[in-house]
C-alpha cells in the first residue's frame, strides 16, 4: 500500500488502513438489515460521530446520510428507511456510502452487481470509474466476463486460487479464459531408482 | 422514555415493534380493568404502590436482561448475580462495617465484574451466550453461599440500609405520595437504559450487534469490546437489583436467586423485544415486568391459588413470542 509492504491482521486492521470490503452475500455481510440507511452508513465510523459520554451526534450522522443518499443516488424514501426494505442495488450504495464516509481508499467489490437488475447494474458501473477517477483503488471481484472487460485497467486472473496472471484491461476474452483455466501440472509418477 | 424504540424509529420498525408494544399495553390495561372490576381492593393506592414495589426488582433485572437479548444474546445469570451482588454488599456493610456508600459501590462493581467475566468468555471464548451464564449462574449462586457460609447476612447494623428500597423520598417531600424509593430507582434506571440504548455508541452498537453481528465486524468495529461492555453494563444494572432486594429483606439471602432470571426475560419478552435481537424497548420491557405484577397481585386479591400464576405468566409468554413471530413474518 502507497508503496510499502503492510501486514493485514483483521478485518478491523484493514479498516483502520483505509481498505473497505463489499462483500458478495449483502445481506449477510454487509448490510445490517434491521437498522435504517442512516445507521448502515455510519456503522464504521461511529467512533467520529460519538462525543462525551459516548452519546451520539444524531444530527451530524443525519447529515452524513443524507449527503451519501444524494451523492450516490440512493433510492429511498428518508435516511431513517430500513435498509431491507431497499432494493439490491440500492442496498449496495449504502454498504458503499458506509466505506466512502469511512474515506477509503482502497475498495474491493466482491461481485458488485450479483442479483441487481440491468439499470442499477449500469449505474454501479459509473460509480465505480467515477471512485477511481477520484484516485481511490478499486479492486473488482468479478465472475462475469463481460464485466470484467468494460470496467479494468488491469485483469489479475486466477485459477483454483492461484494467481496465473496480470493482463492490462482490454485483453481478448481468449487470452483471459487462457489463464483463468491453467490449472496445475498432472503429478508426474516417479519411478522407483 | 419515548425514545427507547430502536435507532431513528420513523418507518417500518416502529409500526411493528410499537404494534407489539400497543398489545402488551392494552394487556396491561385489560388485566388492570378486569382485576379493578373483580375487585374493590385492586385500585387502593397502596395495593398499586404494592404492585410497583414488587415490580421494581424485576422491572430492573428484565432491563439488564433486555440490552443483552437486543444483541441477540441472553443472561441466565442475571438471578444468582443479584443474589451475589447483595452478598458483596453484607459483606462489606456488616462484616466490614464500611460505609453505606462503599456498599453500594461494591454491589455494583461486582455487578460489572461478572458481566466482564461473562462477556469475555462469551465474545474471546466463543462460547454461546446461553451456556456461558448458565454457568456463570451456577458458579455466581455457588460464590453467594461459600461467602456468606450458607447463612442471610442482616444489614441490621447499616441504619439506613432499607430505606434505599423501602423509604420514600417523595414521600417525605411530596405528602400523600408515599412511592417507595424502590420504584423511584426502577423508573431511574428505565431512563438510563433507554437514553444509552437510543442516543449513545453502546446503545447503537448493541442494536448494530443484534441485528448482523458479521456485518459490524467487517465494518472494522472492535466487536469483542461492545459485546462485553453490553454484559458488564447489564451486570451493573443487576447490581442494582442486588441492592434494592437485599434492602427490600433486610438481609442478603445467599439461596435466593435462581428463578429470577425466568421472570426477567418472561418480561422481556411479553414486552416485545425479540429473543433473535435487533429490536427491543425498555420500555416494553417494563410493560411486561407490570403486567407480571399485576397478575400476581390480582389473582392473590381474588383468592386464586398462587400456582395459577405461573400457568397464566407460561401462557402469555408464549403468545407473546407468537406475536413475535407473526409480525416477523409480515416483513
Amino acid at each position: 500500500m502507497r508503496g510499502q509492504r503492510v501486514g493485514i491482521a483483521s478485518p478491523r486492521d484493514a479498516v483502520e488502513k483505509g481498505i473497505g470490503y463489499l462483500s458478495e452475500d449483502r445481506k449477510l455481510f454487509g448490510l445490517a438489515t434491521g437498522l435504517d440507511v442512516r445507521n448502515n452508513i455510519a456503522l464504521a465510523s461511529l467512533s467520529r460521530f460519538t462525543g462525551p459520554f459516548g452519546v451520539l451526534d444524531e444530527a451530524g450522522m443525519a447529515r452524513a446520510a443524507e449527503g451519501a443518499i444524494r451523492q450516490l443516488a440512493i433510492k429511498t424514501p428518508s435516511d431513517t428507511q430500513e435498509a431491507r426494505l431497499l432494493s439490491g442495488g440500492n442496498q449496495q450504495k449504502v454498504v458503499i456510502a458506509k466505506w466512502l464516509l469511512r474515506d477509503c481508499d482502497i475498495l474491493i467489490f466482491d461481485e458488485p452487481t450479483r442479483g441487481i437488475d440491468v439499470g442499477a447494474k449500469s449505474e454501479i458501473y459509473k460509480l465505480l470509474n467515477a471512485l477511481a477517477a477520484e484516485g481511490k483503488a478499486i479492486i473488482v471481484i468479478s465472475s462475469e466476463l463481460p464485466e470484467i472487460l468494460r470496467l479494468s485497467h488491469r485483469i489479475a486472473v486466477m485459477c483454483e486460487g492461484r494467481l496465473t496472471g496480470i493482463l492490462p484491461g482490454g485483453s481478448s476474452q481468449e487470452e483471459i479464459m487462457r489463464l483463468a483455466t491453467m490449472r496445475e501440472p498432472a503429478m508426474e509418477l516417479r519411478h522407483a531408482g | 422514555m419515548t425514545e427507547t424504540a430502536a435507532p431513528a424509529p420513523k418507518s417500518g420498525i416502529r409500526i411493528s415493534g410499537a404494534f407489539h408494544r400497543l398489545l402488551a399495553f392494552s394487556g396491561l390495561i385489560a388485566l388492570v380493568v378486569v382485576f379493578s372490576l373483580a375487585s374493590p381492593n385492586f385500585m387502593q393506592t397502596q395495593n398499586i404502590l404494592a404492585i410497583l414495589q414488587a415490580t421494581s426488582v424485576n422491572g430492573v433485572l428484565a432491563i439488564a436482561a433486555t440490552l443483552v437479548i437486543i444483541t441477540g444474546g441472553i443472561d441466565l445469570s442475571v438471578g444468582t448475580l443479584m443474589t451475589f451482588c447483595a452478598v458483596i454488599a453484607g459483606v462489606i456493610l456488616t462484616y466490614f462495617g464500611l460505609p453505606l456508600p462503599l456498599g453500594v459501590l461494591g454491589a455494583i462493581l461486582a455487578g460489572t465484574a461478572s458481566g466482564l467475566v461473562s462477556g469475555t468468555v462469551i465474545a474471546k471464548l466463543k462460547v454461546p451466550p446461553f451456556i456461558a451464564t448458565l454457568g456463570m449462574m451456577l458458579i455466581l449462586k455457588g460464590l453467594s453461599l461459600v461467602i456468606s457460609g450458607t447463612r442471610p447476612i442482616y444489614f441490621n447494623d447499616t441504619p439506613g440500609f432499607t430505606q434505599i428500597s423501602q423509604g420514600s423520598i417523595v414521600g417525605a417531600l411530596v405528602p400523600g405520595l408515599p412511592i417507595p424509593n424502590g420504584v423511584l430507582i426502577l423508573f431511574a434506571v428505565a431512563l438510563l437504559a433507554a437514553f444509552v440504548l437510543g442516543k449513545t455508541a453502546l446503545g447503537r452498537y448493541t442494536f448494530a450487534l443484534g441485528s448482523n453481528e458479521e456485518a459490524v465486524r467487517l465494518s472494522g468495529v472492535n466487536v469483542d469490546r461492545w459485546k462485553i461492555a453490553v454484559y458488564a453494563t447489564a451486570g451493573s444494572i443487576c447490581g442494582v437489583a442486588g441492592l434494592l432486594i437485599a434492602s427490600r429483606l433486610n438481609s442478603a439471602q445467599p439461596a435466593l436467586g435462581q428463578g429470577y432470571e425466568l421472570d426477567a426475560i418472561a418480561a422481556v419478552v411479553i414486552g416485545g423485544t425479540s429473543l433473535s435481537g435487533g429490536r427491543g424497548t425498555v420500555l416494553g420491557t417494563l410493560i411486561g415486568a407490570l403486567i407480571i405484577s399485576v397478575l400476581a397481585n390480582g389473582l392473590r386479591i381474588l383468592s386464586v391459588a398462587q400456582e395459577w400464576q405461573t400457568v397464566v405468566t407460561g401462557t402469555i409468554i408464549i403468545l407473546a413470542v407468537y406475536a413475535d413471530i407473526l409480525r416477523r413474518r409480515t416483513l
